[in-house]
């Protein structure tokens, strides 16, 4: 029995001095890891009055060959140039980096290999009924239709060319609700033009026998524009055979039609006018782009409707003489193929 | 009269490191060339470059010691290599060795490139940045280069909403 209480008590007394002994060094651990003078020394380490120690969640050492100073204070013509090199995958991440790459970025034509073949060989030469066929006039050369884009999305500026690539832009025109100052010099231009341009462009008896026909042309851009954002689509067709298939991509509605028409016929009327005033005197110019900037409507958003009707195609109300639409099979597009040419020698024209 | 192509000039670093470099490569700089032309007695006294430093015109004078000879690029010239320049990164390959530096130097370079109007030089400097991002996420390139995001989350979705115009193309 003795035997029994002398271990019993030699068990409890170890067992005591073991939790004591384990609770002390969980103690030490927890509070007091390291001598404090050590741990003062240790920078982004902090210990409390009570000897509790405080560490950040990371530490962060700059690495090395790292310049935090450098790349942000570059100056605005290095970063320019930077950029120049640039992909355009690359300046799109660019854009989103901080708020001085994205205006830098924004402020370079952004679009230099975006541009519209406008193919007007295909002339809407007689009617079968309702259907309109197609002849191809291999002796017209295709004109060119240059999207300026200098500020994402909008498209700030439309030259036309005549023929080849390296010609002469003929007619320039700004077509944008986001009208910019830097491009009114080009408007001057090409204003004094348009009437001189439309006779001896001669772009095709059907659509190009009124300013209203080229001004529904012109307009159609704002159209396109907006539909390949909110279809994203792989729009325009690279072919006329692509385009074909561009049925699923859906089209305007009549409803977003209206809209559109609306929203264009809005500012058609003192877009014309202010046109031949400036026709008439360019020195009233300034004057009157600063109100015809005033006058453009917001920017209206357009979405898809389901998939398209297969009712015969009226060109005649029709929202724009540059039709998008193709019915099965049936080209029921009026004169007009789009390409889009991602062609490096069209960076230049793009960027006049 | 041209000088000679063997004439020695002097020039001195903003911390007072001097180098006394053939004239013709020291006239691969645009700058330099044009204060040579502007002063018609010769002078012993180094022309003072105060923007700079020594380590960097070290480099700077191998970059136009190695192309010294080669024609210097004209007005019409960088015009028409301004349409061309866009979207080409390639580096000739001793110029990729030579610009194999540190990223501080690398952008020290860069900026006396510019100070010094060496066209060539910074084109190559802002070829090896431009490869640099190539490929990255604006998040790879803030990390890069130490760029603190400073956009709010609604006009981050804005610019990618914008960027979508053209991302399938």
């Amino acid at each position: 029995m003795d035997q029994w209480g002398d271990f019993s008590v030699t068990k409890i007394a170890t067992s005591v001095v073991l939790a004591l002994l384990i609770s002390f060094m969980f103690w030490k651990i927890t509070y007091f890891p390291f001598p404090q003078k050590v741990l003062r020394r240790v920078p982004g380490i902090s210990l409390l009055s009570s000897g509790q120690m405080i560490i950040p969640p990371f530490v962060i050492k700059p690495k090395r060959n790292m310049s935090p100073e450098l790349i942000p204070n570059l100056p605005t013509e290095l970063l320019e140039l930077i950029f120049k090199q640039t992909t355009w995958d690359a300046l799109k991440a660019c854009s989103l980096v901080c708020r001085r790459w994205n205006d830098l970025t924004r402020s370079w034509p952004i679009f230099p290999d975006l541009t519209f073949v406008l193919d007007n060989r295909y002339q809407r030469e007689k009617r079968d009924g309702s259907q309109i066929v197609l002849h191809h006039r291999s002796t017209l050369r295709p004109r060119r239709v240059t999207l300026v884009c200098n500020s994402l999305p909008y498209v700030t500026g439309i030259a036309l060319m005549n023929g080849g690539w390296f010609q002469e832009v003929r007619f320039s025109s700004i077509y944008s609700l986001r009208l910019r100052g830097v491009l009114t010099e080009k408007m001057k231009w090409a204003s004094a033009s348009l009437v001189f341009y439309i006779i001896e462009l001669d772009l095709g008896l059907q659509f190009f026998e009124s300013v209203h026909s080229l001004f529904h042309l012109i307009s159609s851009f704002e159209v396109l524009e907006t539909l390949r954002i909110a279809c994203r689509s792989p729009w325009p067709a690279t072919s006329q055979f692509q385009a074909q298939h561009c049925v699923p991509q859906g089209r305007i509605s009549p409803l977003l039609r209206s809209l559109y028409f609306g929203g264009n016929s809005a500012f058609l009327f003192p877009y014309f006018a202010t046109w031949f005033s400036l026709v008439g005197g360019l020195h009233r110019q300034s004057r009157s782009l600063s109100s015809l900037s005033a006058q453009f409507p917001p920017y209206i958003h357009f979405g898809c409707s389901s998939p398209p009707s297969q009712g015969p195609y009226n060109p005649y109300t029709s929202p724009s003489p540059f039709t998008y639409r193709y019915h099965s099979g049936t080209l029921t597009s009026p004169s007009f193929l789009i390409q889009s040419v991602h062609n490096q020698a069209t960076s230049h024209d793009c960027r006049r | 009269m041209a000088a000679p192509a063997t004439q020695q000039i002097k020039i001195r670093c903003n911390d007072e490191k001097e180098f006394t470099v053939d004239r013709d490569v020291l006239e691969r700089s645009v700058l330099i060339k044009n204060m040579l032309e502007d002063v018609t007695e010769q002078q012993d006294a180094p022309i003072p470059l105060p923007n700079v430093s020594g380590p960097v015109m070290a480099k700077v004078l191998e970059y136009c010691t190695h192309h010294r000879g080669e024609p210097l690029p004209s007005a019409d010239t960088e015009q028409s290599q301004d349409e061309t320049r866009k979207r080409t990164t390639d580096i000739s390959e001793w110029d990729q060795k030579f610009i194999t530096v540190d990223q501080e130097m690398l952008f020290e370079i860069i900026l006396a490139a510019n100070y010094l109007d060496i066209k060539s030089l910074l084109d190559v400097g802002c070829k090896t940045v431009a490869n640099m991002i190539k490929g990255k996420t604006p998040e790879e390139i803030r990390k890069l280069f130490n760029i603190v995001n400073d956009f709010t989350p609604e006009e981050e979705a804005q610019i990618k909403k914008e960027n979508e115009w053209a991302e399938d193309r």
